[in-house]
């Protein structure tokens, strides 16, 4: 039954048909302004994940929400709308996880595959993914030097922890690497 | 690319490369670019980046050249880029000039064959004139003498490391617990 089409009764015809002793019952007119409801949800071609973000800096979940996605819907669309959705700047690159278990937490690299392939077993309403901007920022940097730059972790030396970019692949080489290392 | 890193943050600087490489950028901004001039160009019309490391020493009489020893890349400096868009090739092969090797963890060895020396059978490859070499001693003695003060900075009266004042320089909290600790 939607609440929402409820058949609603005025004060006056309440009264009437009420005993003295029962107390008024009081409903509201109708409105004439449509309703909201619920999207309307496709049980086949739509799922239902829980996001949460994970702020790095303060190593805590300060948000979760609930997202209807279409199956075939990839990361890269997705970040687009978490992006706007958390008022994040433009630019910022965003890392995902699937909390498989409390304490699994597995990387997913692959931003344009859908997200029935990118579910570790099978993807299910309620799965949990895990959220956080990327601490680096190195895609912004890099782009702002013309996509090419010299990328160096501290104490690099004798050729380890220093990276040379010159194009977008080695760039994504280096991001898809060290975000695993990070957070694995 | 496969060596874990866990520090919070990296270092990221400009790319001196190929003069040919000026990727997305405006001629303004591509004009005051440092790039490659490399060694003079071989039978094969190949050149490679190499560097030069000068050595200085000081005492109370001032500063002395100790050393001069240069390194080159493995593979020649290539002008088109598109060259590397395939899985085998990578740009740290063209760049990066550092000898050793990491075999193993803390096993290393070095690829001496592409030690230069300044001597007759390679300094002619390099293509530098004694200008270079004076330029290249002050930019090392002027290094020597801004790290110096850099660190003197970074020590209170009692010659004790301010670690507050670093810790507003370098934000890296995994760093910073490395040095404190």
């Amino acid at each position: 039954m939607s609440l929402f089409n409820t058949t609603t009764t005025t004060t006056s015809e309440s009264n009437d048909s009420a005993s003295p002793s029962s107390p008024p019952l009081v409903l509201s007119p109708p409105s004439s302004s449509p309703q909201p409801q619920l999207p309307s949800f496709n049980s086949k071609e739509d799922v239902m994940l829980f996001f949460k973000y994970y702020d790095h800096k303060t190593g805590i979940l300060p948000y979760v929400f609930r997202m209807h996605l279409t199956v075939s819907a990839n990361l890269k669309s997705i970040q687009e709308q978490i992006k706007k959705k958390m008022k994040f700047p433009p630019g910022t690159d965003l890392l995902f996880f699937e909390e498989v278990k409390i304490t699994q937490i597995t990387p997913l690299v692959n931003c344009d595959i859908s997200l029935e392939q990118l579910a570790h077993e099978q993807l299910l309403d309620g799965d949990i993914y895990v959220f956080q901007q990327n601490a680096i920022f190195t895609q912004q940097y890099v782009h702002k030097m013309g996509g090419h730059a010299v990328i160096k972790e501290p104490y690099g030396n004798c050729g380890v922890g220093v990276y040379t970019i010159t194009n977008q692949k080695e760039l994504d080489d280096f991001c898809k690497h060290h975000i695993i290392m990070k957070n694995l | 690319l496969q060596t874990p890193h866990h520090y919070e943050k990296f270092i990221i600087q400009s790319l001196v490369g190929h003069a040919s490489w000026t990727n997305n950028k405006s001629i303004d901004d591509a004009t005051n670019d440092y790039y490659h001039v490399g060694t003079i160009a071989n039978e094969n019309s190949q050149i490679f980046a190499y560097d030069l490391r000068m050595d200085a020493t000081a005492n109370k009489d001032g500063f002395l050249p100790v050393s001069i020893n240069e390194r080159r890349a493995r593979k020649p400096l290539i002008d088109d880029l598109s060259k590397l868009d395939n899985d085998s090739a990578s740009s740290w092969d063209m760049l990066g000039t550092n000898l050793s090797i990491k075999l193993d963890k803390n096993v290393w060895d070095t690829e001496s064959v592409r030690l230069l020396l300044v001597d007759n059978n390679n300094f002619d490859d390099l293509g530098l004139s004694i200008d270079d070499l004076i330029d290249g001693y002050i930019q090392t003695v002027l290094s020597i003498v801004a790290i110096d003060k850099m660190c003197t900075f970074l020590l209170d009266e009692n010659n004790k490391f301010k670690f507050d004042l670093y810790k507003q320089l370098s934000s890296d909290d995994v760093l910073f617990k490395e040095l404190k600790f």
